[in-house]
């Protein structure tokens, strides 16, 4: 005899979860079946022996006072500025974590510029970074209020030294396009979009390749660095006149709503337009992509210490920014400093890779978002007013 | 407001569900704060029909719970040998009825909490009254799958107490 029904059916039997038609077809079937009858038998003791352990867990339950609704939410405002307190220390957290790989250029310089508050600070963190980046992201929390006042006072000079000493060529202009191949052929290699549906198609400028030099003028970097009581980090004279230099491929960006015009390529090093004004309206949303920018620098250059000093600029005691500078590839990550007085950073899976996100909660970007990762070389980012499930959608359905 | 209102609809089951899987009524509570703490945090993000949100918070409050179980195992068996001791030691008039339920609840939560997590979780969950549909939408799983999943989870449920405690206190 054919046996057309499996444990799966017979125990849902047994439990009184089939639907009218299907019970009463294995009713029929068993009393035709002796061999599913001891099946079903089988099944009914084992259950029985199993739930009369399990009842074991219900026995005095009814006579517990449990935390009632009320107490339970007056409970939980109190759980919840605790865990907000939580929140604005997050460097425990952050320190536990490997660093992912998962990084991009220009939306990492909107997440510092609508990060940092200070203009100087924000200027010299950019162009720190516009030096440093490459391979993967390391978040840093940073306490705007927190920072030491030798770095708020060095500024000005570093800023100038960096107007005078860094160079930033772009080889073309910015060009809108009208497709994805044309934007694939622009920049060299396969833009990515998501699947097509109802969406009307973003719009899509390609940024050319550009090139950031920094020539180092030791002298007067080292009177910065003593300025900062830092002359311990002084470079050796040697390297007077060697250059950095950073290589960032030519990119993409598609907007996708409402969006301002971005603003004219203006990231030469130095001034406030580093920031582009990228996915600021509140129904934009913009998606960079980008293979991995590369930086050459000098041999002899003390990355991890000069990264330890960088990490001290952002507010870190001396001992944790030497130790986590030791384990920072500082030729190799970028650096994104996340404001924790007023934004969020967490790990998110997407595009089948994880991102790195990063939420504004408060101030004039209040909800505004930064989703960066990297798959197959490229680098992404996503940026727009309010994460929601578009977004994740938008980056899962990318093809 | 929808957490307002998930709150009220979905704390009672949840806190129950976790007393009686922890057996401790404050590490319940503590277990369904954070659950509603990460609802708080994901809701803008959730946004589905108010049944998959019910289905989420189980979810969540299972998985808390389990973990929590998990990482107690040392201290359960800890607890288990010394509550063996005592059911030895104590004196033949005297039933311990009350030592022997606690010491059933023991050698079940530890059984649960050495059980791979999705059969743990859906013969906890059956155990406490859910229907197939509301198991499927908690684990996540096919609900044609349930019944084969339930068995095996029963079977596997009590070849590790028949290993463990013998034939227990059924006998």
């Amino acid at each position: 005899m054919k046996h057309p029904f499996e444990d799966s059916n017979l125990k849902a039997y047994l439990d009184g979860q089939l639907s009218e038609p299907e019970h009463s077809r294995v009713s029929a079937h068993l009393e035709e079946c002796p061999a599913c009858q001891s099946r079903v038998e089988t099944l009914r003791e084992q259950s029985q022996r199993v739930r009369m352990y399990l009842a074991s867990l219900d026995a005095g339950l009814e006579a517990r006072l449990l935390p009632t609704t009320a107490s339970g939410r007056a409970r939980f405002a109190a759980h919840l500025s605790q865990k907000e307190k939580e929140n604005q220390n997050m460097f425990h957290k952050l320190f536990s974590r490997p660093y992912r790989p998962a990084w991009i250029a220009i939306t990492v310089i909107v997440v510092l510029g609508l990060a940092l508050s200070v203009p100087s600070i924000r200027v010299a963190a950019v162009n720190l970074l516009e030096i440093f980046r490459v391979k993967q992201i390391a978040v840093i929390p940073v306490s705007t209020t927190n920072l030491p006042d030798s770095f708020k006072n060095s500024g000005p000079s570093i800023q100038s030294l960096l107007d005078d000493n860094a160079k930033f060529e772009s080889s073309g202009k910015p060009k809108t396009v009208g497709s994805v191949a044309e934007a694939s052929q622009e920049a060299g290699f396969a833009v990515r979009l998501p699947a097509a549906g109802a969406e009307p198609l973003p719009s899509l400028t390609v940024e050319p390749a550009s090139k950031g030099t920094l020539t180092l003028d030791v002298p007067r970097i080292n009177q910065i660095l003593n300025e900062m009581n830092r002359s311990d980090l002084a470079l050796d004279s040697t390297l007077n006149g060697a250059t950095v230099t950073a290589n960032v491929p030519s990119s993409v960006t598609a907007s996708f709503g409402t969006c301002a015009k971005p603003s004219e390529k203006a990231a030469s090093a130095g001034t406030d337009k580093a920031v582009p004004d990228l996915g600021m309206e509140s129904d934009c949303t913009v998606l960079v992509q980008m293979p991995s920018p590369t930086v050459t620098t000098p041999p002899g250059l003390d990355l991890k210490k000069l990264g330890s000093a960088f990490l001290e600029m952002t507010g870190m005691p001396a001992d944790q920014a030497k130790s986590m500078s030791e384990r920072i590839d500082w030729l190799n990550t970028l650096v994104i400093p996340v404001p924790i007085d007023s934004s969020n950073y967490e790990e998110v899976d997407v595009d089948g890779v994880t991102a790195t996100l990063v939420r504004e909660t408060s101030g004039k970007m209040g909800g505004h978002f930064v989703m960066l990762w990297v798959k197959n070389g490229i680098l992404y980012g996503l940026s727009g007013n309010g994460y929601t499930d578009a977004d994740v959608q938008l980056a899962n359905s990318l093809q | 407001m929808v957490f307002e209102e998930c709150f009220g609809r979905y704390w009672p089951p949840i806190v129950l569900l976790l007393v009686r899987l922890t057996g401790d009524a404050d590490e319940a509570e503590d277990l369904a704060l954070e659950t509603f703490y990460r609802l708080y945090q994901d809701l803008d993000r959730l946004k589905p029909g108010k049944d998959r949100l019910g289905g989420w918070l189980y979810r969540v409050a299972m998985n808390l719970g389990f973990n929590a179980l998990r990482g107690k195992k040392r201290r359960m068996r800890y607890e288990q040998d010394a509550g063996m001791e005592a059911i030895r030691s104590a004196a033949p008039a005297s039933p311990a009825q009350e030592t022997e339920a606690n010491e059933e609840k023991r050698q079940v939560r530890l059984v649960l909490a050495q059980m791979k997590p999705q059969s743990a979780q859906l013969l906890f969950l059956r155990s406490a009254g859910l229907s197939y549909r509301e198991l499927a939408d908690i684990c996540q799983v096919s609900i044609h799958s349930i019944g084969t999943l339930l068995s095996r989870a029963e079977q596997d449920f009590e070849k590790r107490y028949r290993a463990q405690f013998g034939e227990g206190s059924q006998a």
